[in-house]
């Protein structure tokens, strides 16, 4: 079968490396459309001063049109990519929807294969509303860009393991982009005094070889010697489980999700 | 054991995802329609390797609550009839797997002492697919927690197989029960990946008096998949998964796809009605996702 990839525009800035981000994707996974959302925001920003209630209806006009000019922008962007996409830009689709993003992105995520969505930046509420939605409204595999990610990804892959479910949902549809990669790294935590960990096996059993990386666990945040790792042995995509909704976890796990969400320089694949 | 992978190339040159079945066999007399359907399920999909499992019951889940002691001799003889059932389910699996074609799937067999949801749940939820029988008559409360666990526990794909005949080489036509739901969109994605082989593929659509015409499924459509709508009206008089079971069979269906519900926290208790009604009644291979 072929896969749809979502591929969620937020900022026009941003949108060239997602688009690109879905082409690399194309050539590691047998695809049959890509379809590249953005979402016309009602209310794009709540009001945030006195002076935006105090001209409430003057600041609802401006907003409008700077959600058609960005919409606009993102158009633009999705068109000049299209223009140099080749073949795939015949199963590319624009699609552009009025309304909250985390109620389309929600609806429309939930029956790709895949989604593709920029990192939160911390100080963009929209593209964090966004991404949170397609990590945890849709139920499917997030491929999360950060700025400036390399076009490249797939050849080197990392692998966040932790023998759970979350991990265990992750690294499936991972296995699918890992048909093209060279070298597969596993990294795991590590208590003192506990078993050295095994290869997991999910991926044996799954034919992928890697190589397995041991990390010390409670010295200072995972999240930053997982992604140091991940550097290290020159990861170009790492993959990992996503939590939240529960304090206790998100606290055990020292916040890797957070962490990553905030830091991540490399094309994350997770998935809640 | 054989490790010689085929190589399979798909379309562009891309290597389509190594599938892992999990085929989880428990009366002699029923595996080999397990194996069976494992088999074609694998071949629809691609698969490169195929696990066969086996759970031994320990013997402290035996015991009824009344009794008190297990006795020594007790737990020996239940051990030994256990392992003893897993000697025959390997033999069959043995004799599945020289059926085979050289070359074509790795297969290996692992039998497991512990409580089958708890070894189902382990197991199942690093395969891409978990291939059970249905339960027929008096279901041993194992065999609920096994299925149990593979739909609610794993996150994947079930097959659930007929337990009282050999399946058809499934896969031909598919008959989707449609309802615009998660659990559906969820059941639809995996049953795409087995779904190459088509000739024909039906949706299957429940309506009430009066809610707006169903369309034919956006995810069909933007997967490229043709298929053929059917409306069936939804009624008080007649059970749904009845009306869906036998519009399946007048269609001609090897295969059903649906969504796995339950309405309760503690799910055994209250699984939605088709899914109740499929676990209890479905005479062709059904497969599931919640």
């Amino acid at each position: 079968m072929s896969d749809v990839f979502l591929v969620v525009l937020v900022r026009p800035e941003g949108a060239p490396a997602l688009l690109n981000a879905a082409r690399r994707l194309a050539g590691l996974v047998d695809c049959a459309r890509i379809n590249v959302l953005a979402v016309h925001e009602r209310s794009a920003v709540p009001p945030l001063s006195a002076e935006a209630v105090i001209d409430e209806a003057n600041a609802f006009v401006v907003e409008r049109s700077r959600e058609r000019e960005r919409v606009a922008a993102l158009k633009a962007a999705f068109g000049r990519w299209a223009a140099e996409a080749g073949k795939l830009a015949t199963i590319s689709h624009w699609v552009e929807a009025e309304g909250s993003a985390a109620v389309v992105v929600g609806e429309r995520g939930s029956r790709a294969d895949m989604i593709i969505a920029g990192a939160p930046g911390e100080d963009d509420p929209l593209v964090r509303q966004t991404f949170r939605a397609a990590l945890f409204g849709t139920d499917r595999p997030v491929l999360m860009i950060p700025p400036n990610a390399t076009a490249t990804f797939g050849r080197c892959v990392a692998i966040a393991w932790r023998d759970d479910k979350q991990t265990a949902r992750a690294v499936i549809p991972a296995l699918r982009c890992l048909t093209g990669a060279e070298k597969v790294h596993v990294i795991t935590g590590m208590r003192d005094r506990v078993e050295r960990p095994l290869m997991p096996r999910i991926l044996t059993e799954h034919g992928i070889h890697g190589e397995l990386h041991t990390l010390p666990l409670g010295s200072g945040p995972f999240g930053e010697a997982l992604l140091a790792k991940a550097h290290e042995v020159g990861a170009d995509l790492l993959v990992m489980g996503a939590y939240a909704h529960s304090p206790l976890r998100e606290l055990l796990l020292g916040g890797v999700t957070r962490y990553m969400l905030a830091h991540a320089d490399l094309p994350i694949l997770m998935r809640h | 054991m054989r490790y010689n992978i085929g190589v399979i190339i798909g379309p562009d040159g891309i290597t389509p995802m190594p599938t892992v079945i999990l085929a989880v066999v428990e009366l002699p007399e029923v595996a080999p329609y397990v194996l069976a359907a494992a088999g074609r399920l694998g071949e629809l999909t691609g698969a490169v390797r195929i696990n066969g499992l086996a759970i031994r019951l320990p013997p402290i889940e035996t015991v009824m609550r009344t009794e008190e002691i297990l006795s020594r001799t007790t737990e020996a003889r239940i051990r030994t009839e256990e392992q003893q059932r897993a000697d025959r389910l390997h033999a069959v699996f043995d004799e599945w797997t020289a059926t085979l074609p050289p070359r074509s799937v790795v297969t290996s067999w692992h039998d497991v002492e512990g409580r089958a949801d708890a070894v189902v749940g382990d197991w199942g939820q690093r395969a891409d697919f978990i291939v059970l029988r249905r339960p027929s008559g008096h279901q041993p409360e194992t065999e609920r927690q096994a299925i149990h666990a593979a739909l609610f526990d794993t996150d994947r794909p079930v097959l659930i197989v007929p337990p009282d005949h050999p399946p058809e080489p499934f896969g031909k036509r598919v008959a989707i029960a449609w309802r615009e739901d998660a659990r559906t969109l969820k059941a639809v994605l995996a049953a795409l990946r087995c779904l190459q082989g088509a000739e024909h593929i039906d949706v299957l659509a429940g309506r009430r008096d009066g809610a707006p015409v169903p369309q034919l499924p956006d995810i069909l459509l933007e997967h490229g998949v043709s298929a053929e709508l059917h409306v069936l009206p939804v009624s008080g008089d007649r059970v749904f998964g009845e009306v869906l079971l036998a519009k399946a069979h007048a269609l001609g269906s090897d295969m059903l796809v649906v969504g796995a519900f339950a309405r309760h926290p503690i799910r055994s208790l209250l699984l939605g009605g088709v899914t109740r009604y499929m676990l209890a009644h479905a005479d062709l291979p059904v497969l599931m996702r919640h």
